[in-house]
């Protein structure tokens, strides 16, 4: 196994470790089912999903996370205030985004997840070099919200964005 | 002293609640996969943050205040996951998105 490998088995067993800790970990009795299946659950990330090459860069992570968590906060509150409305005001559509800035599958899953986030939004599916998206109301919105969401996962990613 | 701590906490478990209420409100009254899916993953997503938050600002170890905080990251991202599969299920399967021009 070369270092890359190791690197991404060290993480993930890593990563699962603490999980299963932060469930179960005050009773040690629970590691007897637990190592096994983070031993298993490690062996089939691997190879559902092998080691890559991108480096994430921590500082970007830092910078970005508060956004996202803001921005959940609006989502919330903007799809709660829809539905609560007596009239419920939602005019949906479906939008495709291409991915100009994202070519790493990674980053365009990472994408992907943070989008059904966003106010307004809602991933779909992924075709090609398109993502496509859910969008309950003002397509407009959602456009500015996902190339924001664009710029940001790319310079998490070591990508620059081209939007940017 | 920790009043006031304890104070935010019980503001933020009301406000989680809220939000929670608000997502299967959602669920009830918005017309298709689609869009219950919004309601689902924000509203709910968002409640938990704050119940996580009020329950962290009762810990008086900062362990549980990491675990609870994993948990809502954990969940966050299975939401994420499955409202993207649940989606891309039904786009597959030709479920249809309601539009307003059909009410």
């Amino acid at each position: 196994m070369n270092f890359l490998g190791l690197g991404a088995l060290c993480w993930r067993f890593t990563l699962l470790s603490a999980l299963w800790w932060a469930w179960l970990g005050h009773d040690c009795a629970s590691w007897i089912v637990g190592a096994p299946a983070i031993a298993v659950s490690t062996a089939v990330s691997l190879s559902l999903l092998p080691p890559l090459s991108i480096r994430i860069s921590p500082v970007e992570l830092v910078s970005v996370a508060p956004k996202m968590v803001w921005r959940a906060l609006i989502g919330g509150i903007d799809v709660a205030r829809r539905v609560l409305s007596p009239s419920i005001s939602i005019e949906p559509s479906m939008l495709r985004y291409p991915l100009l800035s994202l070519p790493g599958n990674t980053a365009r899953w990472c994408f992907l997840h943070c989008v059904s986030l966003l106010p307004g939004t809602l991933s779909v599916s992924l075709e090609g070099d398109e993502a496509i998206v859910h969008v309950l109301a003002n397509q407009d919105r959602a456009h500015r919200e996902l190339a924001k969401l664009e710029s940001d996962i790319a310079s998490i990613f070591h990508h620059p964005s081209r939007h940017a | 002293m920790n009043d006031p701590l304890l104070w935010i906490s019980a503001i933020s478990a009301t406000c989680g609640c809220f939000f929670f209420v608000a997502g299967s409100i959602g669920l009830l009254r918005l017309p298709d996969i689609y869009s219950r899916l919004h309601a689902l993953t924000k509203a709910d997503g968002l409640g938990l943050g704050l119940v996580v938050l009020a329950a962290m600002l009762q810990q008086e170890h900062w362990i549980p205040v990491i675990k609870l905080g994993m948990v809502w990251l954990l969940i966050l991202f299975t939401g994420a996951s499955v409202s993207l599969l649940t989606a891309r299920t039904a786009l597959e399967t030709k479920v249809p998105w309601w539009r307003k021009e059909e009410a």
